[in-house]
């Protein structure tokens, strides 16, 4: 059983040293490679943003705001991991100033009221492409909160930065790392998997 | 490294390593939120134009107005964008033309002759002021644009502006 040829474009090693090479060549002063780490990363980032209850709109901002910020900092970020620690940290510090300043815009009488538009979508019930996307959606909708977005945002990135992804959205030690983390093992055991039952994701 | 203490409500197999299954399950994770919220499928263009500003020299134009004039040829609407900088400020007018391109009209004051140079993803298209600080670019793509602007004729002096990326 191995993964799709797709899914490793988008995660795994060869999308990790594409990310390396691209960061190493980007401090050197190359835009186009700084264009490839764009490329690579913005989904990533994306969720982060719409995670923390972003609108599309607010979302896109925040998302070209931290890339805008990355060209000043690149130059003390010397590896994948740190730089996918100092995107998830500065989106989400942007997406957290954006949301205090809508709520500071709020008169205390509308409160209640949902003003955002397309505000993230809510795990609720629907049906996606096929009866296994259908199914795994259910079950993340059964997560945690905390677990559900950082299982969100992991699965966009590749598993030497889980550590420092961890660390930027302060999940609790054991959340995921190293080992495979009370959050994935939890999903695990929700999708009902084990390793002999060979679950497989289907193209 | 400290270890977590084991907790009965662990889920079982949070300490081992991950293996093939977990790789599976997240790469089905990133499929299913792609299909549920994905980005616009505009935004890492957008991005990637946003950072390929000229040199740190460049100054950056402020987006000072925005706005519709009622055009003289009867429901025309004519856009009108005006940026403003530390020694200049730049007004366009923008149209569309019959076949779906764009016509911008371009005001520079004070008065003075620049060059001016259009660029969309790819294309480049370039102009020049005249003496009363006027150009026209008259077939631009709609999309997201910017204009950047070199001051010529002063010996010495080369002044580079340009304005935010927008979008025609």
């Amino acid at each position: 059983m191995s993964i799709p040829e797709s899914s490793a474009k988008v995660r795994g090693p060869e999308r990790r040293e594409r990310v390396a090479a691209a960061l190493l060549a980007a401090r050197g002063g190359d835009r186009h490679a700084l264009d490839e780490l764009v490329k690579d990363l913005t989904p990533m980032l994306w969720h982060v943003a719409r995670s923390q209850g972003l609108d599309r709109e607010d979302s896109v901002d925040v998302v070209q705001g931290t890339w805008l910020a990355l060209v000043s900092s690149i130059a003390t970020i010397r590896d994948p991991s740190a730089l996918v620690g100092w995107l998830v940290t500065t989106t989400r510090r942007r997406a957290w100033r954006v949301a205090a300043a809508h709520r500071a815009e709020l008169p205390a009488a509308t409160e209640d009221l949902d003003v955002r538009a397309d505000p993230d979508p809510a795990v609720d019930d629907r049906v996606l492409a096929d009866e296994q996307r259908t199914r795994l959606w259910e079950v993340i909708a059964t997560l945690p909160p905390l677990c559900q977005q950082l299982i969100r945002i992991v699965a966009f990135a590749d598993r030497p930065d889980y550590d420092a992804i961890s660390h930027a959205l302060d999940m609790p030690r054991g959340s995921i790392g190293p080992t495979r983390g009370r959050c994935l093992a939890k999903l695990r055991q929700l999708l009902g998997v084990d390793q002999e039952g060979g679950w497989q994701w289907q193209r | 490294m400290a270890v977590a203490a084991v907790n009965a409500a662990d889920p079982p197999g949070w300490n081992d390593p991950p293996d093939e299954l977990d790789e599976q399950i997240l790469y089905g994770v990133s499929e299913v939120w792609s299909e549920v919220d994905p980005p616009p499928a505009f935004l890492v263009d957008q991005v990637r134009f946003a950072l390929d500003v000229e040199d740190a020299d460049t100054e950056m134009l402020q987006l000072l107005e925005a706005g519709q004039l009622v055009g003289t040829r009867g429901n025309d609407q004519t856009r009108r964008i005006t940026f403003g900088g530390d020694e200049v400020t730049v007004m366009i007018g923008i149209e569309s033309n019959v076949d779906g391109t764009l016509r911008l009209d371009g005001w520079l004051a004070p008065a003075g002759c620049y060059d001016v140079e259009f660029r969309a993803s790819d294309v480049v298209t370039t102009t020049r002021s005249d003496d009363d600080g006027r150009f026209v670019l008259g077939r631009v793509p709609t999309g997201f644009a910017r204009l950047v602007l070199r001051r010529f004729g002063q010996p010495g002096v080369t002044k580079v502006v340009t304005t935010p990326s927008v979008e025609l």
